[in-house]
């Protein structure tokens, strides 16, 4: 383990290389203290995961910078409501640290629900309201009982535990939203021939970033699907409290979300599929595994078929075209999951690029060996990453292109090195058969641009590692 | 824009225009060669920060963090921190680490002496990680310098989220580095003294040529202008801080944790012999300001003012370059004051009794408002404490409802959505503009970047009475 790695002590056995043989990567740890982690806390966890309900009132409980750090942060879009796109915060100051932040929480609660008239408020805390022990969950039951809304505590102190440990307090926040309220067929938002129908899902963890649970939405309706709710991209209020009538549960971004799907699980009795919409193979999986969960309705494994060929046909010989430049190149990959990464992989794979670096924020050591399993010997495997060994690797591993967020982007940027975003900001829909398409476009324009032929002489790739 | 004290704070906040203090302290330590930022806190606060300053900087930016747990909150931070800056200091053999406390950690009482305990610090605002280091401080030396080999110096600031803003945390880091670098009772640096002065010939040159710079949080554009404005008087700049290079630097030619450029320790140091000290920034206590500290402790004379935008306020920055080069205004900015004030007469009819709305730090807040009466303008601010954008929305509403609507919003990229809201024009300066590409490089001190500045205000209202015309006019 480790592969002979240059990391700090403390982190050996979170680096592996592919191919080194049945390989534990220890994961799910606190960052190393100094590690310059790329991940965030426990309250981003939550924030990221709730942040798309657009019709409710989201209050970060805490000083200015948490709720400014996270204003608009995410590029999840809504058909109707903009709440979510508002940043709302107690700004708690010294004086409050001392004397408690309860009265100017219920202040700020009870002004911000008459002025917006939310169909709910999630109220986040944040590390100091974790220390001086306002009894959030109280404010919220007043406030609730006041103004006739589902006012819920998010128990995200940043300092207890990790960003996994915020998807969790998410997902207990909208388990207590669902189940209070049953869905009216009449104000299903999605196309109308299948507002009645019997074959129900929720889709858990797919946050409509540039659009995509549109999509996603499209192809299921297609089929003769009814989307109850998706959890949370464009999200709704109204629709997650009736969530609990939906027949299956499909879950995207299986790292914030399973969580929630084992609760409904056994609270509903609602089973649970795990799927990806990232790169063709994946995406139509997804398709074909909903059909499978209801074995009652052939017509809905046939009409998936016609989709995924109808799809294909359009988005394969775009893919050709691009992956005729692409061929022969490297890919690094660092993302927040490490289910996504797997699809990442496979999707790169597609176009030609082979991936010799992968690595995720919150990955659980099933995503690991999957990963292991699927990647080229010699591929490099990193839990919770940090900006030294990611350069190191690039470089040591000739990357031509880097699949990361916005904190990734500067580091292959800075080394000669291509990027697409494959994050909260991205602006291009990802997701499906045409954000394949997409993808690969993304892709094809960092890692093929003549500019970096300008950088000779700079760190391009393969140059040694000082 | 009121203070904290005085203005009635609001029971909410929405869309806050300013940012907690940790990002500033984070922006000021960046300005030091080899200088890092190790957060005393959650993992959290070093992420977003790091996010936020990237996406306007478009520039890798390293902070690491201590990383609290649950245990951390309970039993005391001091083993985590010594850990982070152990693994600090092996990663990135930085030439100084700056200590920045968190909400959290000063909520557990965890401040700027607590992290001076923890690591076994010498007394006073500031000291070393190691008896070595310690050593090189108290001589004056400041720290062992840059690159690899000596332990760095540690500088160690008190920045709760819940007190000011991220103006506050950039001049709190400012005042412990220049304190920490200029212990009080050190000597001036003789070197730094000894400047050479053949080229005044029998003028009085007892002073040395140097000034210490403070130039509140602007862009990387901006410091490099102020950098040449001084150097064109022949006086030595010693900017605290600097990250002119290192937020706004070339591609690199090799792999390097951290960016080139920055004010070195050893120049710091130098401060407390220059001959003056230059402070930018609106309503400074001397108290807990860095040139207040270098008055006070090494009687280096103060000029606190507020930023140089317009120009009455860059004469005034330049008749203390003047005062203290002996040099009149050199040819070059002679031209550049005329063509601004050329411009100023150019398009006055422009400008006149346009209303801007401004918001954010109060330093830009304070100069934009003097440069805009300047040009006939004027300036409205928010309502209350100015700490967000719906104070700001108010203000605006206020106004015209008096029958008097705004014409323009000046400020960072956040007012974006007041300005749609508003239907007016947005010219972006300061920080952050995450929504524009070259927010480093927007230029806005002494007569070039007023120049600038004005030609984008001036063009921001011609564009909006073109588009809202249907003649389609071709001349304004």
């Amino acid at each position: 383990m480790g592969g002979g790695f240059a990391v700090l002590e403390g982190r050996e056995g979170q680096v592996s290389e592919a191919g080194e043989g049945p390989s534990e990567l220890v994961c799910g740890k606190p960052s190393l203290a100094g590690s310059v982690s790329q991940r965030a806390c426990v309250f981003c966890g939550s924030r990221v995961v709730l942040y798309p309900v657009a019709d409710a009132v989201h209050l970060v409980h805490g000083p200015v910078g948490c709720a400014a750090y996270t204003w608009d942060i995410r590029g999840a879009v809504s058909t109707g409501p903009q709440l979510h796109r508002l940043s709302f915060s107690t700004d708690l100051r010294e004086t409050d640290v001392v004397f408690g932040g309860e009265k100017r929480l219920y202040a700020s609660l009870s002004a911000l629900i008459l002025e917006h008239a939310p169909r709910a408020a999630f109220v986040y805390s944040t590390c100091i309201v974790g220390l001086i022990g306002d009894d959030v969950a109280a404010v919220c039951r007043q406030v609730s009982r006041e103004r006739g809304i589902p006012v819920l505590p998010v128990h995200s102190e940043g300092f207890k535990g990790t960003k996994k440990d915020g998807y969790r307090a998410a997902c207990d926040a909208l388990s207590a939203l669902i189940g209070t309220a049953e869905s009216d067929p009449a104000s299903y938002r999605g196309e109308s021939g299948v507002a009645g129908s019997p074959y129900s899902i929720n889709i858990l963890g797919e946050f409509n970033l540039a659009g995509e649970a549109w999509i996603i939405r499209r192809y299921y309706e297609r089929m003769g699907i009814r989307v109850q709710s998706v959890m949370t991209g464009d999200g709704r209020v109204d629709e997650i409290r009736g969530a609990h009538r939906a027949r299956l549960n499909v879950v995207q971004c299986s790292g914030s979300m399973t969580y929630l799907a084992k609760d409904m699980k056994e609270r509903y009795g609602i089973p649970f599929i795990q799927v990806s919409y990232f790169g063709i193979d994946d995406m139509a999986e997804a398709l074909y595994a909903v059909a499978t969960a209801f074995p009652e309705e052939p017509a809905l494994a046939e009409r998936a078929a016609v989709i995924v060929a109808e799809e294909l046909a359009q988005a394969l010989p775009a893919l050709k075209a691009f992956r005729k430049d692409l061929e022969g190149m490297r890919a690094a990959i660092y993302v927040g999951g490490a289910f996504k990464a797997r699809s990442l992989v496979k999707a790169l794979r597609l176009i030609g690029v082979e991936t010799v670096l992968v690595g995720s924020q919150t990955g659980n050591a099933d995503d690991y060996r999957n990963l292991s399993a699927l990647c080229d010997p010699g591929t490099i495997i990193v839990d919770d990453s940090n900006p030294a060994e990611l350069s190191r690797f690039l470089q040591l591993k000739g990357a031509n292109v880097f699949i990361g967020g916005v904190k990734e982007r500067p580091i292959a940027y800075k080394l000669g090195i291509g990027f697409c975003d494959h994050n909260h900001e991205r602006k291009i829909p990802l997701a499906g058969f045409e954000g394949m398409v997409n993808f690969a476009r993304e892709v094809h324009a960092s890692a093929t641009s003549p500019v970096w032929k300008l950088l000779a002489g700079h760190g391009r790739s393969g140059e040694a590692v000082s | 824009m009121k203070t904290e004290n005085v203005a009635e704070r609001c029971e909410v906040t929405r869309n806050a225009c300013v940012v907690c203090s940790p990002l500033g302290a984070t922006i000021a330590f960046a300005g030091v060669e080899r200088g890092m930022t190790l957060l005393h806190g959650s993992q959290g606060c070093a992420t977003y920060i790091r996010r936020y300053v990237i996406s306007h900087f478009r520039e890798p930016l390293d902070v690491a963090s201590s990383s609290f747990t649950e245990e951390t909150a309970v039993f005391g931070g001091a083993g985590n921190l010594r850990l982070a800056l152990e693994n600090v200091v092996r990663e990135y053999a930085p030439a100084l680490v700056g200590v920045a406390t968190t909400c959290l950690a000063e909520t557990i009482g965890e401040d700027a002496a607590y992290v001076r305990r923890s690591l076994g610090m010498s007394g006073g605002a500031a000291g070393a990680a190691s008896a070595a280091a310690a050593a090189g401080a108290g001589t004056g030396a400041g720290g062992t310098g840059a690159g690899g080999g000596g332990a760095p110096l540690i500088v160690a600031v008190s920045t709760p989220s819940y007190r000011g803003s991220h103006r506050d945390g950039f001049r709190a880091a400012l005042r412990a580095l220049t304190e920490a670098t200029n212990p009080r009772g050190a000597e001036a640096d003789a070197g730094a003294d000894a400047a050479p002065c053949a080229t005044q010939g029998a003028r009085k040159c007892a002073a040395p040529a140097t000034v210490a710079l403070f130039p509140a949080m602007v862009s990387p554009a901006d410091l490099r202008s102020l950098k040449a404005d001084i150097g064109a008087f022949g006086l030595e700049a010693i900017l605290a801080t600097d990250y002119s290079d290192t937020l706004d630097g070339g591609p690199w030619k090799a792999h390097r944790l951290l960016p080139e450029g920055g004010t070195t320790v050893a120049s710091l140091s130098r401060m407390r012999g220059a001959s003056a000290a230059i402070e930018f920034g609106a309503d400074f206590s001397a108290d807990r300001s860095a040139a207040g500290f270098l008055e006070q402790a090494h009687g280096v004379p103060r000029h606190a003012m507020p930023l140089p935008v317009g120009i009455r306020a860059t004469d005034a920055f330049m008749s203390v370059l003047s005062d203290l080069s002996g040099k009149c205004l050199p040819p070059a900015l002679e031209a550049e004051r005329a063509r601004l004030l050329d411009s100023y007469v150019d398009a006055h009819k422009h400008v006149f009794g346009k209303r801007a709305l401004l918001y954010g730090d109060p330093d830009h807040v304070e100069a934009l408002s003097g440069f805009l009466r300047e040009i006939g303008m004027i300036p409205l601010l928010p309502e209350g404490e100015g700490r967000d954008f719906a104070q700001a929305e108010a203000a605006a509403r206020a106004s015209e409802k008096r029958g008097e609507p705004v014409d323009l919003v000046i400020g960072n990229g956040k007012g974006y959505k007041t300005s749609l809201k508003m239907d007016v024009p947005l010219v972006r300066t300061g920080f952050p503009i995450h929504d524009r590409f070259g927010g480093q490089r927007v230029r806005v001190l002494g007569f070039g970047g007023t120049q600038e500045l004005f030609d984008r205000i001036v063009n921001a209202l011609i564009e909006r009475k073109q588009e809202d015309s249907d003649v389609g006019y071709t001349y304004y």
